[in-house]
């Protein structure tokens, strides 16, 4: 539980020193004294640990693939609809996840004009954030926490009181991002009238997510096309005007407050309780295994336990991520196969570039690649 | 909705052409399958024709070689998305073996990448393709998916993990 923020934390390398499959990046752990969070102890090579309590870095794209296989699974395979509690869930799982791209993405900006210390200190709140996700995957079963008929493990009433009280913070926050980065002037200078797309290039080019909406087309697939419980949550949709890197940076700092809203109205419904396992998956945990060797990428995914009727049954699916409409294609096939391929935004915003940077100062290329989201 | 878009692509096609339309309750959207040669034509007007104005190429994804039969055929899909009537359709096309699919990226400058990908992932050729990576690629150029599906078909690592799940 993350109890103090942590003022003596210094800057990490964001890398991960070590690839894990199941989905952390461990980087270090915090020595919590009397006083509060004192020092930051890396991770080391040998495993010598230290501290109390541990930052780990959540592979957070990777449980964005998982959330939107397991609704297109339920969904393909009419699975019964997941009760109230669990599209809740689904939703605060996926504002978490948003939070941490648009953070991510605003600290490269800064990076990029070289406000450093901005970028830095929004990327220590995005790991605020990655702390209260692996506090919450890793009550379950690793990486196989989102599966199809729910969660596969419990989420702890503690769990709700830290990401209050990080996303908090992080709303008192916003005021000085805005200060320091979005009206900073000399950000303006840098990203304002460059890198623009108009609407019909942006179409053209398949373009989605925070890159489309400043360029002025309100589409965003939460609302258009709706998963969990997205129909029941009340938010705004910020679009912009000149489809600029400007635009495009605002756009996703008006979003995180839209995010924000978005998680205290569902804490306001689910805090002050502990969730078990049985609360949180229709199906037992030994149901449907997940080949988790088998990316989400063209290949086919393993199903075990049952036999399905609906052999050669498809459908696309998709859900709004950070970087624009995240999408997934299955198909059943026999032998309880289930073949998945995924439309990652970033693939598609990547080969917009080409057409983008024409015009862009070369300087200014590290600020529209961080624009379009294509990291 | 689905009939007026089903009618208008056969408004589109010869009185010959084969046609068949599949309806997907679950995910509200419509599956098209048309002859290879009408794909430009009827993509060309489902994108400037009002009220349609699918301007969205969401993705193109395809179904790998037939395993269990001789047909060898391959499958592409190109899934479409109106914002006017956010509304989802797609369009699919089978063709043998070494042939090669129409190219959509005059259309949508989008299907580029998607494309290639496809090619990569599943070796469904098209007819032209922006970064010409597929001519370079040799002769005895094996898929993604292939090397995977050999894997888990004839044995090996993959399939005993199969075997142990199942």
């Amino acid at each position: 539980m993350i109890t103090a923020w942590p003022t003596g934390l210094r800057e990490i390398d964001l890398l991960p020193p070590e690839y894990q499959p199941s989905g952390f990046y461990p980087v270090g752990e915090l020595e919590v004294g009397e006083t509060g969070i004192s020092r930051f102890i890396p991770r080391l090579r040998h495993g010598k640990q230290g501290g109390k309590f541990s930052i780990h870095l959540v592979n957070y794209r990777l449980q964005e693939r998982r959330l939107l296989f397991a609704i297109a699974v339920e969904k393909i395979l009419e699975f019964k609809g997941p009760n109230p509690l669990i599209r809740i869930m689904r939703c605060m799982v996926a504002e978490l996840l948003r939070i941490i791209g648009h953070l991510n993405c605003l600290a490269l900006a800064g990076h990029s004009v070289g406000a450093f210390r901005v970028a830095s200190e929004i990327g220590r709140d995005a790991r605020l954030i990655h702390g209260c996700l692996h506090e919450m995957i890793t009550g379950g079963n690793g990486q196989n926490f989102i599966v199809p008929g729910g969660f596969n493990g419990d989420i702890d009433s503690s769990f709700f009181d830290s990401a209050d009280e990080v996303l908090t913070i992080l709303k008192n926050r916003l005021s000085y991002y805005k200060k320091n980065l979005i009206n900073d002037s000399f950000f303006i200078a840098r990203t304002r009238g460059e890198g623009e797309i108009d609407i019909e290039t942006a179409l053209d080019w398949g373009v989605t997510g925070p890159t489309l909406r400043a360029a002025g087309v309100r589409r965003d697939l939460r609302k258009d096309n709706p998963h969990s419980a997205y129909e029941e949550i009340k938010f705004r949709i910020p679009i912009g005007k000149n489809g600029d890197i400007y635009d495009r940076f605002r756009i996703r700092f008006l979003e995180l407050k839209q995010s924000i809203n978005i998680f205290k109205q569902i804490t306001r419904v689910v805090s002050g309780h502990d969730y078990s396992a049985d609360d949180l998956l229709l199906l037992s945990p030994g149901k449907i295994k997940i080949n988790s060797q088998s990316h989400l990428f063209g290949r086919r995914i393993v199903l075990a336990g049952e036999k399905y009727d609906t052999v050669d049954e498809e459908l696309y699916c998709s859900m709004e991520s950070a970087s624009g409409e995240l999408g997934c294609y299955v198909r059943v096939l026999e032998n309880n196969y289930i073949e998945a391929q995924l439309r990652e935004p970033g693939f598609v915003n990547f080969q917009s570039l080409r057409r983008f940077a024409q015009k862009v100062r070369p300087e200014d290329l590290s600020l529209l690649t961080a624009s379009l989201g294509l990291f | 909705m689905e009939v007026e878009i089903a009618n208008f692509i056969k408004n589109r096609l010869e009185p010959n052409d084969p046609l068949k339309v599949i309806r997907r309750e679950q995910g509200n959207q419509l599956k098209v399958i048309l002859p290879a040669q009408r794909l430009n034509r009827v993509c060309r007007a489902l994108k400037d024709t009002e009220p349609y104005y699918f301007l969205h190429l969401s993705d193109i994804t395809a179904e790998p070689l037939n395993r269990k039969s001789d047909k060898r055929t391959h499958e592409v899909i190109w899934h479409l998305y109106s914002h006017k009537l956010n509304y989802r359709l797609n369009l699919a096309v089978s063709l043998k073996e070494r042939k090669c699919f129409p190219d959509l990226s005059t259309i949508w400058p989008s299907a580029g990448w998607l494309q290639q990908r496809c090619f990569e992932l599943y070796e469904a050729k098209f007819s032209e393709n922006i970064d010409e990576r597929q001519s370079v690629y040799p002769s005895s150029f094996s898929s993604q998916f292939k090397k995977f599906n050999s894997q888990v078909d004839t044995g090996g690592e993959s399939d005993d993990r199969v075997e142990q799940i199942k």
